[in-house]
C-alpha cells in the first residue's frame, strides 16, 4: 500500500522492537505520543487521509484495518506494561520479604543472646568487685576482732608497762592475716595513741613491708588520750599532723615468712601509705571508700572499722585494709580480650574504678594521684562513651538505671552500651559494657547484605528476564493479532468474493429461463418476419442474418448457462436408459457432412464390448462428444478424426489391443493408466452395475501445446488466442465438457500423441441396464463365407473397418483408389469375365423402365450365381471421378460384377441426385451416407444376407413386387440407424437432437435451412409429385429457400428426381408406377395405402428430428411387404382398418376443395398444395392418403382420438392440434363422458370391424356409437363430475375383462413430478404438460400408437 | 393501394406482436396457435381466444364471487377454476396471466385471503390487458384479411 498515514508509518516503522531495548522505548513514546496525538484531535488527522485515500475503498479498508491494529496495539501495549509492573512488584516483595524475615529474626535472636552476653560480662566484674569488696570487710573484721581480744587480753589496763608485747602479738597476728590474703595491699592499725602498724605490699616492685611509726610520737599523739568517737576531724587531723610529725619507719620483709630482711629506714611522709585513722569512721561500724596511692596505678578499696575496748566499749584502735582493684580490672580484660568489646566500673560519681583497657585510671596531680572521671579517660571508646551515656541521660544517672542502647555511632562505628547499676552499701557502681555491633552483628550485617544484594541481583534478574518473556510473549501475541486481524479481513474479503462470484453463477443460473425467454421470442419472431412475403430480399438477407446470429448468441448463452448451471450445483444428470452407440453414430453422422468440406475423415470406432444401453444423461454425453469432435473438426484442415470408445474390463482389453494395432505408439501409457483405473472401476462393476467407458477423440488438426493441456479445459481459454480470430468460438466448450464429464464421475485430459494433432481422453462412469449388457451385434458372419471388399477413400477408417471384419470372421480385400479397384476385381473376378460381358453392354440405357427390367432380369436369369456370391464391395462414391463424365463409364464398368456380387455404396451428403438416381437405376439400392461406422456395415451385411435368403425364397414372384420390395431393402439400411431416434428415444432424442441442431445450425448453411425449414422443403418435394413444374416455377418467388428450391427445380427436369428425403423415392415410384406400369401396379394400390399411411407418422417424427434423420423413417412400408419377415403378419389385420379410414378421409376431403380455395391459405406453399390437389388425377388420391394440405403434419394419419377436456379453449386448441394432424378427434367435456363414449366403441368394435364407417365426418359427441375405435385418449386431469385419474380407473376397471389397453395420455397444468406419477399410477400410459407442445404430444401419441399396433 | 394497406397491417400486426412477445403477455405458445390456423381454421386463433374471454370472464366472476361472498372462502374450489384458468391460459399463451394464476393459486392453497384478494385484482387488471391488446391484435388482422382478400383472388 502506497498510501499511509503518517500515524501508521509511525507504527510500521519500529520493526526491530525485540532486538533492540532502545528502540523499544523509542517505539513506545513514538506510539504513545501519536496516540496521544491521534486521540487527541482525530478530525485533524482524518481529512488529510480522507484526501490521501480519496475515494479508494480498499485503501479505506487497509486504513480501518490499521487503526484497528493500532488499538490493538494500544491494549497490548497497555497490557504488556501492566504485566511488567506487576512482575516487579512482586519479585519486590518476594525479595524484601525474604530478606526481611531472615534478617529481623536473626537480629532479633541475636540481640536477646546479645543483650545476654553482655549482662553476664557485666556481671562477671561486678562480682569480682563484690567478692573483693566482701573479703576485704571479712578481713577488716578478722582483724578487728583479734585486735580487741588481743587488746583486751594484754591492755585491760592498758599500761605502759606491755606495750611492746601487744605490739609484737598484733603484729604478728597482723601478719599472719595479711600473708593469708594475697591480694590485700595493705593492713593498717592505728592504735589510739598513735602508734601504727601497717604491712604493705608493693604490687609493682613486689615487696612487703613492715611500716611502724615511731613510739616517741606516739606519746605525743597520746596527750590527746581522749577522742571523741564522733569528732572524727580532731582524730584525723591529730594523726595528720601527728603523721607528719612523727616518724615513720620501713622495714622489708620477707614477702612469705614474713622474715625481716632489711633495715627499718625512716621514710619520708610523702611516701606513706594510706593510713586508715578514725577520721574514716562515719558511725562506728565498717565503712570503706575507694583511696588512690602512689604505689599503685589502680585505685585502692580501703575499709577501716573501729577496734573497740572489750570493757567499755571505747575504741582503741582502728585497722584499715586496703585491697587493690586493678584485679578487676583483670578480670575485665580477660573477658574483653575473649569477646572484645570494652568495660569500666565508675562509681556513683563518675570516677573510673576498673576498665578493660590499660589506660590509667589515676591522674597525676599536684596533690597526688586522683581519681579520673570516665569521660577523661585516656581510652577513646570509653570516653566517647562515657560521653554519649552523659549526653544521653545527664549526669545523673538514677538508681537502678539500666541503659541498653544499641547501634550508637562511636568514632564510626556501631556499639551496644549497656550500662549496669550494682547498689552496694556506701560503694554504688556503675557497669558499662561497650560490645561493638560488629562483634555479635558483624556477621549477620555481613550475611544481610550478601543476601540482600544476592536477592535484590537475583531479583532484579527476574525481572528482566521476566519483561523479556513478556515482550517476547506479548509481541508474539501481538503479532498473532495483527496476523488474525489480517486473515480475518482476507477472509473477509475471500468470502465477499465468493459470494460475488456465487451471486453471479446463481445469477445466471436462475435467469436461464429468463434469458432464454426473450431469445426464443426474438428468434419466433424473426421466424414470423421470415415468414412474411413482404420482405424485400434485403430485407429477408438481413433479417436471416440477424436470425443467424441471435441463434448464435443463443447458443452462447446456453453455453454459460450450462456452465454456471454446473458451478452453481444446479445441474442434474437425468438417469435415462439410451443406446449409447446410436447416439454416437447420429452425433459422427452430423459433424461428418461438416468433415467433408474440410477434407477430413470422421471415424467411430467403438469397441464391440461396449453395453447397448446403458444409464445416463443422453443429452450431456452427446454434449460432450459434440464439443469435442466440434472442436477438433475447427483446428482439423487435413486427415481424420476418429472417437474411439471401448468398455473398461479386462477382457475388454484383448479386443481393443486388437483394434488398435496401427496406433501402437500411444497405447502402452494409456494401457497402464486405464489399467490404475481399471483396478478401481472392476471392483465399482462388480457392486452396483457401473461401468467405465473410455474414449479418445483424436484428431490430425494443429494440436494443443503440452503447457496448455491443463489450462483449454478453463473457461474462456483457448490454447492460441489467434485462433480465435480464424475459427471464432469463445472457449467455453472444452470447460463444459470437463464439467460434465467431472459430474460424471469421470476425468478428462489431453494425452501425448504420435504425430500432429491434440489426442483427447475421457472416461465416464454410468449405469448398466440390469438386463445386462446387450452387445452391439450377435450376428456371426463368418459362417456365411464372406468377403468383404473395401473400397473407401479414408485410409484411417478402411483400416479400422477392415480389422474388425476380419476380426469377426470377415474376409476383407482393401482399395483405396478407383485403379486398385479394379485390379483387385479383376483379380477376384478372373473366371467369370466373359460372361459378365454381355449384361454389361446393355446396361447403358437410362430409361428407368429398362433399368428396371435389366435389374431384375439377371437376378431372375442366374439365382444360383447370387447365391454363391460372397463377395460384398464396399465402393465410396468418391473413388469415382465426378468432376467429369468417366463416373458413368466406372459404374458401367462395376455393372459387369453387378451379378457376382453386392454392392454398397457410401455416399457422400453432398452426392448429386444425378449420380444417385443413376446408381439407383443400375440396381445399386445399397446406399449409405458417409461415414462408414460398424452400425451400418453390420446392417449392409445383414441385408445381403437376408437378400441372398430371400432370393432363394421368393425366385417364383413378380418382378413388381420384386421391384418394390427392392427398393425397400435400401431403405432398410437407413431403417434401422434412424429408429433408435425415432421409436427407441422419441423423448430423450427431441431434445437432444435439438440441442444439436442448435449447435451445427450456424456452421452448415444448406442444413440450417433443412432444419428450420422442413415444412418448405418437404412441401416442394410433393409438389414434384405432380409432373407440372409450373407450380414448382409458381412457388420460387415466393418461397425463401432459395437455394433449396433452385437445386429442386434442377432436379425437376429428371423425371426421376431423387430428393434428399428417401421416402419421396417411395413416393416417386408410386407416382410414376402408376401411369407406366398400371397393369402391374393394380394389385397394389389398395396395399400401399395402408403402408403409406403408416410410414406417415414415423416420417413426422423423423422431420420433427432432424434432416439426418429424415432420410430413412421407412420402417413400417419396409416390414408390410416382407412377408417372410414375422413382424408383418400381425399387422396387417391393422393395415386394413386403417386403410379404410385412410379412404374414407380422402374421400370427405374431396368435398372440401372448393371451400378450400375461398380460404386463403397462409402461404404460398399451401397455395400449391391445393392447386395439387384440386388438379390431381382419382388415383393419385388413391395414393395420398389424406388431405394433403400439409404432407408433412398428417403424422397422425388415421388415428382417432378421445379427448376429455373441459376447458373450452384446451379443447379447442387441442382438437385444432391433432386435426392438422390428420387425426379425427373426439372431443368430450368431462370424464364421464369420455368413459361413456369409449364404452360405446367398445361394444361395437366388432361390429364395426365388419362394416366399417363410411362416414368420417362425425365429430359430435353425442353419436359415439358412429365412430371407429378410438386409438388413444388424451385426458385432462382435471375436470367436473368426473376427473381425469377417476376416468382413468373406470376405463381401466372396464377394460380388465377384455385384453384391449387404450392408451390414455394425462393432460395436466401442473408439472409436477408427483403428478406425473399420479397419473402414472392410475393407469394411465404417458403424461403432458399444458401448454401442450405440439411435437412432443405428437411423438408421444405415436409412441404410444405404434407400440399398441 | 389495397396491398400496401395490408402489408402495412400485417407491420402493424407484428409489432404489436412483437410487443406483447417483449412484455412478456404472450408466449410461444401463441406462435404455435397461429401455426394451427390455416385455410381449414380461418379464424381459428380469434375463435379460440374468443372461447377463452368467454370462459374466463366466467372464472374470474366465479373467484371474485368465491372470495367476496362469504368469509369462509371456498379455497378448493378457488384452486379448481385457477387451474382452468390456467390451463386456457397455458395453452393460447398468456404468459403473465398465467403467471399471476400461479401466484393465485400459491396464494389460495396458503388460505391467504389478503393474498388472494391482491391476486385478483392482478389477474383482472392482467387479463384487461391481455383482452385489450388481442381485441387489437385481431383487429387489425380483421382488417388486413379483408385487405388481402381483394388481392388474393387477383392472384388466383
Amino acid at each position: 500500500m502506497a498510501v499511509r498515514s503518517p500515524l501508521s508509518v509511525t507504527f510500521e516503522s519500529p520493526k526491530s522492537i525485540s532486538t533492540m531495548p532502545t528502540s523499544r522505548w523509542r517505539r513506545f513514546l513514538d506510539g504513545f505520543r501519536s496516540f496521544i496525538t491521534w486521540s487527541n484531535n482525530p478530525t485533524s488527522s482524518t481529512p488529510c487521509r480522507r484526501r490521501i485515500l480519496h475515494g479508494e475503498d480498499e485503501e479505506q479498508e487497509f486504513q480501518l484495518s490499521n487503526t484497528h491494529c493500532l488499538s490493538s496495539y494500544y491494549s497490548v501495549f497497555v497490557a504488556r506494561l501492566a504485566i511488567m509492573v506487576m512482575l516487579a512488584i512482586l519479585i519486590g516483595m518476594l525479595t524484601i520479604l525474604t530478606w526481611h524475615f531472615t534478617r529481623v529474626y536473626t537480629t532479633k535472636s541475636l540481640n536477646i543472646l546479645a543483650y545476654d552476653l553482655r549482662f553476664e560480662l557485666l556481671q562477671r566484674p561486678i562480682l569480682r568487685m563484690w567478692n573483693i569488696l566482701n573479703s576485704t570487710v571479712e578481713i577488716t573484721m578478722a582483724q578487728v576482732k583479734l585486735s580487741e581480744f588481743v587488746i583486751s587480753h594484754y591492755g585491760k589496763p592498758v599500761a605502759d608497762t606491755q606495750p611492746e608485747q601487744l605490739y609484737e602479738v598484733m603484729k604478728n597476728l597482723t601478719w599472719a592475716l595479711f600473708a593469708s590474703r594475697k591480694a590485700l595491699n595493705s593492713i593498717t592499725i592505728s592504735y589510739k595513741n598513735g602508734f601504727v602498724q601497717a604491712f604493705h605490699r608493693d604490687h609493682r616492685s613486689n615487696n612487703t613491708f613492715y611500716i611502724y611509726s615511731d613510739l616517741a610520737n606516739s606519746s605525743v599523739s597520746g596527750t590527746q588520750k581522749s577522742w571523741p568517737l564522733a569528732s572524727d576531724h580532731g582524730w584525723q587531723d591529730k594523726s595528720g599532723d601527728g603523721n607528719i610529725s612523727a616518724i615513720w619507719y620501713r622495714e622489708p620483709l620477707h614477702p612469705i615468712t614474713g622474715e625481716k630482711t632489711g633495715d627499718a629506714k625512716q621514710i619520708p611522709p610523702d611516701d606513706l601509705i594510706n593510713i586508715a585513722g578514725l577520721s574514716e569512721l562515719h558511725d562506728g561500724g565498717a565503712s570503706w571508700h575507694v583511696a588512690v596511692s602512689k604505689f599503685t596505678d589502680s585505685p585502692l578499696l580501703s575499709a577501716a572499722l573501729p577496734v573497740h575496748h572489750p570493757s567499755d566499749r571505747s575504741i582503741t584502735a582502728v585497722v584499715g585494709v586496703t585491697t587493690a582493684l586493678f584485679s578487676v580490672g583483670q578480670l575485665m580484660r580477660e573477658l574483653v580480650e575473649y569477646n572484645s568489646g570494652y568495660m569500666y566500673l565508675t562509681s556513683q560519681e563518675g570516677y573510673v574504678l576498673a576498665t578493660s583497657t590499660d589506660s590509667p585510671l589515676l591522674r597525676n596531680s599536684t596533690s597526688g594521684p586522683k581519681l579520673m572521671m570516665a569521660i577523661d579517660s585516656e581510652d577513646h571508646i570509653i570516653r566517647s562513651g562515657a560521653e554519649w551515656l552523659q549526653k544521653a541521660y545527664g549526669n545523673k544517672l538514677s538508681l537502678n538505671q539500666e541503659v541498653h542502647a544499641e547501634n550508637v555511632m562511636l568514632r564510626n562505628q556501631r556499639y551496644y552500651i549497656d550500662s549496669f547499676f550494682l547498689n552496694l552499701k556506701r560503694l554504688p557502681l556503675v557497669g558499662v559494657i561497650i560490645i561493638p555491633r560488629k562483634y555479635i552483628m558483624g556477621k549477620v550485617d555481613q550475611r544481610g547484605f550478601t543476601t540482600l544484594v544476592i536477592l535484590i541481583s537475583a531479583s532484579v534478574c527476574i525481572l528482566v528476564v521476566g519483561c523479556f518473556c513478556i515482550m517476547i510473549l506479548t509481541s508474539g501475541v501481538s503479532k498473532e493479532m495483527k496476523l488474525r486481524a489480517e486473515l480475518i479481513s482476507h477472509l473477509d474479503a475471500r468470502r465477499r468474493a465468493e459470494q460475488s462470484s456465487n451471486y453471479k453463477s446463481q445469477f445466471l443460473a436462475n435467469m436461464s429461463h429468463e434469458l432464454r425467454t426473450p431469445m426464443a421470442a426474438v428468434i419466433g419472431l424473426l421466424d414470423i418476419l421470415i415468414c412474411d412475403d413482404c420482405l424485400t430480399n434485403e430485407q429477408f438477407a438481413t433479417v436471416t442474418q440477424i436470425r443467424k446470429c441471435s441463434t448464435a448468441l443463443l447458443r452462447l448463452l446456453n453455453n454459460i448457462l450450462d456452465l454456471s448451471k454446473v458451478e452453481s450445483g444446479k445441474l442434474v444428470l437425468e438417469e435415462a436408459e439410451f443406446d449409447l452407440g446410436r447416439e454416437l453414430e447420429g452425433l459422427v453422422d452430423m459433424f461428418s457432412v461438416q468433415c467433408i468440406n474440410h477434407n477430413v475423415e470422421t471415424v467411430l470406432d467403438l469397441s464391440d464390448d461396449i453395453p447397448r444401453l446403458v444409464r445416463g444423461d443422453s443429452a450431456r454425453v452427446v454434449q460432450i462428444f459434440a464439443n469435442l469432435i466440434s472442436n477438433s473438426i475447427k483446428f482439423t484442415t487435413t486427415g481424420h478424426i476418429i472417437l474411439r470408445g471401448w468398455c473398461e474390463s479386462s477382457n475388454a482389453f484383448s479386443n481393443t489391443e486388437k483394434l488398435y494395432l496401427d496406433q501402437k505408439e500411444p497405447r502402452p501409457a494409456l494401457k497402464a493408466k486405464s489399467k490404475q483405473h481399471g483396478s478401481i472401476a472392476k471392483g465399482a462393476l462388480k457392486k452396483d452395475n457401473k461401468i467405465t467407458l473410455w474414449f479418445e477423440v483424436d484428431d490430425t488438426g494443429c494440436g494443443i501445446d503440452p503447457n496448455k493441456w491443463e489450462s483449454v479445459f478453463e473457461s474462456f481459454e483457448q490454447a492460441d488466442p489467434s485462433t480465435t480470430r480464424t475459427h471464432g468460438g469463445t472457449g467455453l466448450g472444452l470447460c463444459i465438457v470437463r464439467t460434465l464429464v467431472n459430474k460424471m464421475s469421470g476425468e478428462i485430459k489431453v494425452v501425448k500423441k504420435e504425430g500432429p494433432g491434440t489426442l483427447m481422453q475421457l472416461y465416464l462412469v454410468l449405469n448398466t441396464t440390469v438386463d445386462g449388457t446387450g452387445q452391439h451385434c450377435q450376428i456371426e458372419f463368418g459362417e456365411h463365407s464372406l468377403m468383404v471388399l473395401l473400397a473407401l477413400n479414408g485410409s484411417t477408417g478402411r483400416c479400422i473397418m477392415s480389422k474388425w471384419l476380419r476380426k469377426k470372421g470377415v474376409c476383407t480385400r482393401e482399395a483405396s483408389e478407383w485403379n486398385e479397384l479394379t485390379q483387385i476385381l479383376q483379380e477376384v473376378f478372373q473366371g467369370r469375365r466373359i460372361v459378365e460381358y454381355g449384361f454389361a453392354n446393355e446396361c447403358s440405357t437410362s430409361e428407368p423402365l429398362r433399368a428396371n427390367q435389366m435389374r431384375f432380369a439377371p437376378k431372375e436369369a442366374n439365382p444360383q450365381n447370387t447365391r454363391t456370391s460372397n463377395i460384398i464391395i464396399v465402393v465410396d462414391i468418391g473413388l469415382l471421378d465426378l468432376s467429369t463424365n468417366i463416373w458413368r463409364e466406372q459404374l458401367n464398368f462395376l455393372d459387369k460384377y453387378h451379378e457376382k456380387a453386392k454392392f454398397a455404396w457410401i455416399l457422400n451428403h453432398d452426392t448429386s441426385n444425378a449420380i444417385k438416381i443413376e446408381l439407383r437405376r443400375k440396381g445399386h439400392l445399397l446406399m449409405v451416407n458417409k461415414p462408414l461406422y460398424k452400425a451400418k456395415m453390420v446392417q449392409i451385411l445383414e441385408a445381403i444376407v437376408r437378400e441372398r435368403s430371400l432370393e432363394l425364397q421368393t425366385k417364383n414372384n413378380t418382378s413388381g413386387t420384386e421391384d418394390l420390395h427392392e427398393c425397400l431393402e435400401i431403405d432398410h439400411v437407413h431403417l434401422d440407424v434412424a429408429s433408435s431416434d425415432d421409436s427407441d428415444t422419441t423423448d430423450i432424442g427431441i431434445s437432444n437432437l435439438r440441442r444439436i441442431d442448435a449447435c451445427l445450425r450456424g456452421e452448415d448453411k444448406d442444413q440450417t435451412i433443412l432444419i428450420s425449414n422442413p415444412r418448405h422443403y418437404r412441401i416442394v418435394n410433393s409438389g414434384k409429385e405432380i409432373t407440372t413444374c409450373k407450380t414448382n416455377l409458381n412457388n420460387v418467388p415466393q418461397n425463401p429457400n432459395i437455394l433449396l428450391r433452385s437445386e429442386n427445380v434442377e432436379n425437376s427436369e429428371d423425371f426421376h428426381f431423387e430428393s434428399r428425403g428417401h421416402d419421396k423415392i417411395i413416393k416417386e415410384n408410386n407416382a410414376s408406377k402408376s401411369p407406366e406400369l398400371s397393369e402391374e401396379m393394380q394389385p397394389q394400390p389398395a396395399k400401399s395405402s395402408p403402408m403409406k399411411s403408416n410410414n406417415c407418422p414415423l416420417e413426422f417424427t423423423g422431420e420433427s428430428l432432424k434432416e439426418e434423420k429424415n432420410l430413412k423413417p421407412e420402417y413400417p412400408f419396409q416390414i408390410g411387404p416382407s412377408s417372410d419377415i414375422e413382424e408383418s403378419n400381425f399387422k396387417l389385420p391393422n393395415e386394413k382398418e386403417a386403410s379404410t379410414s385412410c379412404e374414407l378421409r380422402a374421400k370427405r376431403k374431396t368435398k372440401h376443395p372448393g371451400k378450400k380455395r375461398l380460404a386463403e391459405p397462409p402461404c404460398g406453399s399451401l397455395k400449391l398444395n391445393e392447386y395439387q390437389e384440386s388438379s390431381g388425377s382419382p388415383s393419385e388420391q388413391d395414393c395420398i392418403a389424406s388431405r394433403k394440405a400439409n404432407p408433412s403434419q398428417n403424422s397422425l394419419e388415421g388415428l382417432c382420438v378421445l379427448l376429455a377436456e373441459d376447458t373450452p379453449v384446451l379443447q379447442r386448441v387441442a382438437t385444432i392440434m391433432l386435426e392438422k394432424m390428420g387425426a379425427i378427434v373426439v372431443a368430450v367435456g368431462d370424464g364421464l363422458q369420455a368413459v361413456d363414449a369409449l364404452k360405446c366403441t367398445l361394444s361395437e368394435e366388432c361390429r364395426r370391424q365388419n362394416t366399417p364407417q363410411q362416414d368420417g365426418e362425425i365429430r359430435s359427441q353425442t353419436k359415439f356409437h358412429e365412430m371407429p375405435p378410438f386409438d388413444l385418449i388424451l385426458m385432462d386431469c382435471q375436470m367436473p363430475k368426473m376427473d381425469g385419474y377417476e376416468a382413468t380407473k373406470e376405463i381401466r376397471r372396464y377394460e380388465a375383462g377384455t385384453s384391449s389397453h387404450i392408451p390414455i395420455v394425462a393432460l395436466t397444468a401442473h408439472a409436477m413430478s408427483s403428478d406425473e406419477a399420479k397419473c402414472l399410477e392410475v393407469g394411465m400410459d404417458a403424461y403432458l404438460t399444458k401448454p401442450i407442445d405440439c411435437k412432443l404430444m405428437v411423438s408421444t401419441i405415436l409412441s404410444l400408437t405404434k407400440r399398441m399396433a | 393501394m389495397l396491398g400496401l394497406g395490408a402489408d402495412r397491417l400485417r407491420a402493424d400486426m407484428n409489432r404489436l406482436l412483437a410487443l406483447l412477445f417483449h412484455q412478456g403477455v404472450l408466449d410461444e405458445q401463441f406462435l404455435q396457435l397461429q401455426q394451427l390456423q390455416d385455410e381449414t381454421s380461418p379464424n381459428f386463433v380469434s375463435e379460440v381466444v374468443s372461447i377463452y374471454f368467454r370462459e374466463s370472464e366466467k372464472l374470474l366472476r366465479n373467484l371474485r364471487a368465491l372470495l367476496l361472498e362469504r368469509e369462509s372462502s371456498d379455497y378448493k374450489k378457488m384452486g379448481i377454476h385457477l387451474n382452468q384458468f390456467m390451463g386456457s391460459s397455458s395453452s393460447i399463451g398468456a404468459k403473465r396471466v398465467r403467471n399471476v394464476c400461479v401466484a393465485f393459486r400459491a396464494a389460495s392453497e396458503q388460505n391467504n385471503r389478503a393474498g388472494c384478494l391482491r391476486s385478483l385484482e392482478l389477474l383482472e387488471h392482467e387479463y384487461c390487458y391481455l383482452k385489450n391488446k388481442l381485441h387489437e391484435l385481431f383487429h387489425i388482422e380483421q382488417q388486413r384479411v379483408m385487405a388481402s382478400g381483394v388481392r388474393y383472388p387477383m392472384l388466383d
